[in-house]
């Protein structure tokens, strides 16, 4: 069946090997199916049919999309199921493939796959009814779009079936020859196209070009290979760092004052306001721990990232942004730091691959470290990674690094001088003989004010990956939760071993009252109790038995059940033997429970959301009563009532903001059974999963900092640059709006700039729980009667989401764009409904730039009554039924990353 | 079709071919007039060129048996045989590995009995690269061992089988062969009687996956079998020709 060989020759540059030419053949062939399901002449078909492939029908007409529309409208023919019988050309993916946008390839492929979608990939490059070659001074872009055309003139010939090639408009005019009997294809543009065809996605159809209008490598057919490389490098070598000074200019710059000498980050000085370093860039190669030398920037409006704005957008430790100074890095050199010359091992976990699988980009624990990038098997370097992150070698599965409070210093143990044990510093465990997983151990002490006691667990969650989660019981074994050689070894509190631990310190008077209480990373070496020195313990044990007792008998209402063994069918019980010991550990812990509980909870006081709801149910002239659970429902059901068949998605808001206050509720904290307000799992992090997330939310409070890691692989990894999708106004605030996204369970803040915001974001009303916002001078709005645009809470909006780039090892999506969407607004604007198509319901999309007001805020489009939306509805169904709970424990991670936002940076 | 897409979901791979399908053959017997026989043989891209000198007197005579020949092959990339252009030395690892392969296939084959005390030489020069060599160099080697009329005890035919996307590919190109998971297994056999003259893998392979893999790569030598059987037919009718029968 090969009929023919062709060559391809191709022309490639590499930094490494300079220009080589690349020649590959590729065979000819006359057995290529069309894949109509109708089609009776191909004979390959029924085998396309049996390998389960979608099929093409004849019913509908077969659209062509080129490569302009594919490189630029992917996300637009991905998400729309209704774009059906579509025919992807080989040519397409092969001019996608050069210019690597694997992504979209994938894109392709999933719409090529997807049954509903009916469409398929066309190999016109091997088809011997459809394969060009390149003529001589032609660009490789012409001669796709010629083959594009040919590949669908051969189906006009070939079946009676409407073919349509959906093009741009910019690249028509390229096409200057006539295809002769090719003609009777029709060719449109693609809003020619929609607006044929599919009129309701000509609003998502104008969000993506305004959302991709500034980005010309979007679109791969305007440009040519040389062109396009040229383009991309012009962007690189916007990314390179500025090359650092030289020691004696640096030297001069010191000397005269005009420079300082500083460790990085956030700069703080004494008696001299603080400097703030931001953006990559500025940051200039230097790590958290490194000497710099700075120099102070001119206070200016565009500084990136300063401004006493609520919704801090590239970083969430500027309190007092407005008393900082913008700075730039231009020393970090050796000379300055001798830290960063030496080696230092990083913890982190590894992220990504490159290269096939030889490159790795590890992303470390602490996020003051950048990205490290790994080599792991010799490979070729890849260019336009070679500045963005420092490279590091692989040491070992697991690399440590920690922050550790001393609390006393760390014992010597050696042959000749054995370590000696000293009545002041006894921890000690207290567990059966031959236990190996211990993680708890005391310590207590008697000071000069009265007592000390520690409990110290296993400091097991900075080992832990956290792909790993549960312990798995199976009838016949067990699958660790974390591997043996943590569980049994390295985390373990054994006698006589130095380990780490995170650790409460009491500090009690001699009434046993508490006065002092400590959290925090410690390094324990652990006495090992039953051999070396009884006599010393004892005394320690005696202490904390009587201090047990004390506290104890202070939480009182303690219930005890004791069963008659004679009244159940158990006939042999052997029960552990209630050693009085055992009780006083089992209350050390208790106490060290309740203890880290209420430390949590002091620091995550999120209480507002029942007031939130409240608040938001008002505004659309519901009361919320939530003094009893039962009076929460009763007020729920009756906004179900009142709106199930006016706005099913206000009720669906509603429900998940009550199901979020209701998770916070405080009786959620307590512990009845042992009487106290607060109680949390922290003490066995080796066998239950919730202690080490106990952990590691005490851990950022133990150090003092606050960091919070955000989840949303999914939306990472789905989706690169960015997406429109429908949302909902959860909440307003002062200086923008929180967004919440119920198809992927997002929320989102929005800034909208004090500029824009009217009379500088003073027209914020607590009861109406509305923001206005004034549309930019240089928008021509006269002709939409108003200058104006109000947001409320439910209010329906088209949000541009993408993910935010920032040194998180899971970048939080940033909810940026919006328009206002028709559904269910009573009170639109009186706007010209034709104006829609010209102007662009989203923001600029642009990444670091603050999301501008464009005209798109206008949305006259959106407010255009009665359109359906039932593709919203059907997302809303499919989820509902799905994944409630899910989405709800998603949006519960988000809102405390909100919540973080917002207090710190005093957005209320 | 794309660099990521091997195998196509259509069934089609980057060059057009289906999984079980060779690239273009085309080989010629006695290319040169200087050696005792020597053919060229192209398979897509990948071109060979072999000249077989011999039975000759060994050169180094303590190093021959007394009893059969010894087979020398010497393997040679051209320095512009790649897209790269880059001159390998002798001492390269990897030719020596072919060479190597080579020699112990004919080995078995040449029946070395027949010129005791004596050197078979054959020289292999890759013209072109483009997957596959040592598929090439053994079919081309035959060919010319045919040629120079040394005997033996059949065609040695050799081709290459790979594994993408659990499907059973055959006769790899080279961007085939240089992705990472594609295992790259080497047949040759002897077609009259199906004994495995050499079988060789680089990369790795599910057991269970090997029979598919070396069935679809034997139905390769077999086809091969026949190219070579045409092309030794064609030197034979020229050269009668040329002897005036």
């Amino acid at each position: 069946m090969l009929v023919a060989r062709t060559e391809n020759i191709g022309f490639r540059r590499s930094k490494r090997r300079g220009m080589t030419k690349n020649v590959t053949e590729r065979y000819i062939r006359r057995d290529i199916p069309c894949g109509i399901s109708e089609c009776t002449s191909c004979v390959r078909n029924a085998s396309l049919r049996d390998s389960g492939l979608p099929m093409l029908t004849s019913t509908l007409p077969v659209v062509v999309p080129d490569s302009s529309v594919v490189s630029r409208y992917i996300e637009l023919l991905e998400s729309q199921d209704s774009l059906r019988n579509l025919v992807f050309c080989q040519t397409v993916i092969e001019a996608l493939d050069r210019r690597n946008r694997t992504r979209t390839i994938r894109n392709v492929r999933r719409i090529a796959t997807d049954a509903r979608r009916g469409s398929a990939v066309f190999a016109n490059e091997v088809f011997a009814g459809t394969q060009i070659d390149r003529m001589h001074g032609e660009s490789l872009a012409v001669r796709d779009m010629r083959a594009v055309r040919s590949a669908a003139a051969w189906f006009s010939q070939h079946y009676s079936v409407v073919v349509i090639v959906v093009t741009l408009r910019k690249v028509r005019k390229l096409a200057t020859w006539r295809l002769g009997a090719a003609d009777s294809v029709r060719v449109l543009d693609l809003d020619e196209f929609l607006a044929t065809y599919h009129p309701a996605l000509l609003d998502h159809y104008s969000a993506v070009t305004e959302a991709t209008a500034d980005k010309p490598d979007m679109d791969i057919s305007a440009l040519d290979p040389v062109e396009f490389a040229q383009l991309r490098l012009a962007n690189k070598s916007k990314q390179g760092y500025a090359s650092y000074w030289s020691p004696e200019e640096v030297a001069e710059g010191l000397r005269m004052g005009t420079l300082d000498k500083e460790p990085s980050g956030v700069i703080e000085r004494e008696g001299k306001p603080d400097i703030v370093v931001t953006g990559r860039l500025a940051l200039n190669r230097a790590a958290d721990g490194d000497t710099v030398v700075v120099r102070v920037l001119a206070m200016t409006e565009e500084t990136p990232g300063l401004g006493a704005d609520g919704i801090s957008e590239e970083d969430q430790d500027q309190d007092d942004a407005d008393e900082e100074m913008a700075a730039e890095l231009i020393d970090a050199g050796e000379e300055m730091a001798p830290a960063s010359g030496t080696e230092k091992p990083v913890s982190g976990v590894v992220w990504r691959m490159y290269a096939g699988g030889a490159q790795h980009l590890a992303v470390p624990v602490n996020a003051h470290v950048p990205k490290i990038r790994i080599h792991y098997m010799d490979a070729a370097v890849i260019s336009d990674l070679y500045f963005v992150y420092p490279h590091g070698h692989f040491i070992d599965v697991i690399l440590v690094e920690r922050q550790i409070a001393v609390l006393r210093e760390m014992p010597v143990d050696s042959p000749t001088a054995p370590w000696q044990p000293d009545a002041a510093e006894l921890i000690f465990s207290i567990d059966p003989k031959g236990s190996q997983d211990i993680d708890d151990a005391i310590s207590m002490r008697r000071t000069e004010q009265g007592f000390e006691m520690g409990v110290h667990i296993a400091d097991v969650s900075q080992f832990v990956a956290q792909a790993r989660g549960t312990t798995v019981y199976l009838a016949d074994r067990r699958f660790n939760m974390i591997p043996e050689v943590l569980s049994e070894r390295i985390c373990s509190l054994r006698g006589g071993a130095d380990r780490y631990a995170m650790s409460v310190v009491w500090q009690m008077d001699s009434n046993y009252n508490v006065t002092d209480t400590w959290f925090g990373r410690t390094a324990q070496a652990l006495l090992d109790g039953a051999v070396s020195a009884p006599e010393l313990l004892r005394s320690s044990i005696v202490e904390l038995t009587t201090a047990m007792r004390v506290l104890r008998e202070r939480r009182r209402t303690e219930v005890k059940f004791s069963f008659d063994p004679a009244t159940h069918a158990i006939t042999e019980l052997t029960p552990k033997a209630g050693l009085e010991i055992h009780r006083v550990i089992e209350e050390a812990m208790v106490f060290a429970n309740a203890a880290v509980a209420r430390r949590i909870h002091s620091v995550f006081p999120n209480s507002e959301r029942f007031e939130r709801l409240v608040k938001a149910a008002r505004s659309r002239g519901f009361d919320i009563d939530c003094s009893s659970n039962k009076a929460l429902a009763e007020s729920l059901a009756c906004i179900v009532k009142a709106a199930e068949s006016s706005d099913p998605d206000m009720i669906f808001m509603a429900k998940s903001m009550a199901t979020l206050a209701m998770q916070e509720a405080p009786a959620q904290f307590a512990h009845y059974g042992l009487a106290l307000e607060y109680y949390t799992h922290f003490t066995s992090p080796i066998r239950r999963y919730a202690d080490i997330v106990v952990h590691r939310q005490l851990d950022p409070m133990a150090a003092g900092s606050q960091k919070w890691l955000n989840r949303q692989k999914l939306f990472q990894s789905r989706y690169q640059e960015y997406l429109v999708a429908d949302g909902v106004v959860a909440e307003v605030r002062t200086n923008g709006l929180i967004v919440y996204v119920p198809k992927y369970g997002i929320r989102g803040a929005i800034k909208i700039p004090l500029s824009t915001a009217i009379d500088g974001c003073t027209d914020f009303e607590a009861e109406a729980d509305k923001l206005s916002v004034r549309l930019p001078i240089n928008v021509p709005v006269f002709h939409l009667g108003s200058a104006t645009m109000t947001f409320a809470v439910f209010d329906h909006v088209k949000v541009c989401l993408r993910v935010l780039e920032t040194r998180r090892r899971r970048p939080p999506a940033a909810v940026q764009t919006i328009g206002k969407q028709p559904a269910y607004r009573s009170n639109v604007l009186g706007i010209d409904k034709k104006l829609g198509n010209s102007l662009v319901p989203v923001w600029s999309a642009k990444k670091k730039e603050k999301p501008a007001l464009s005209p798109a805020a206008a949305i006259p489009d959106f407010c255009s009554k009665g359109k359906t939306t039932t593709e919203y509805y059907s997302v809303l169904a499919k989820f509902s039924q799905l994944s409630l709970l899910e989405t709800f424990a998603d949006v519960q991670q988000i809102e405390v990353d909100n919540t973080s936002t917002t207090s710190r940076a005093g957005l209320k | 079709m794309s660099r990521q897409e091997l195998l196509s979901p259509e069934g089609l791979r980057v060059d057009g071919r289906r999984a079980n399908e060779l690239r273009k053959i085309s080989c010629r017997a006695s290319v040169l007039d200087t050696a005792d026989g020597s053919a060229y043989f192209e398979q897509g891209n990948t071109k060979v060129l072999v000249a077989v000198y011999g039975p000759r007197e060994a050169r180094q005579k303590g190093l021959v048996p007394h009893d059969k020949a010894l087979v020398n092959v010497e393997f040679n990339v051209a320095p512009f045989s790649t897209s790269e252009r880059r001159k390998r030395s002798k001492s390269d690892k990897r030719l020596l590995e072919v060479s190597a392969f080579v020699k112990q296939t004919f080995e078995s084959v040449i029946q070395t009995h027949v010129y005791p005390r004596s050197q078979i030489n054959i020289y292999i020069q890759l013209l072109q690269h483009d997957g596959g060599t040592l598929e090439a160099c053994i079919n081309a080697a035959t060919l010319a061992l045919v040629d120079a009329g040394i005997s033996m005890t059949d065609y040695v035919c050799a081709c290459t089988g790979g594994f993408i996307d659990e499907t059973p590919v055959l006769d790899l190109n080279f961007v085939e062969e240089s992705s990472i998971e594609t295992p790259d297994l080497t047949v040759a056999i002897l077609p009259r009687t199906g004994k495995v003259a050499l079988l060789q893998m680089e990369s790795r392979l599910r057991s269970d996956k090997l029979e598919d893999v070396m069935d679809l790569a034997v139905s390769g030598c077999k086809s091969i079998h026949k190219k070579l059987d045409q092309a030794v037919m064609a030197a034979a009718t020229d050269l009668s020709e040329k002897l005036g029968h």
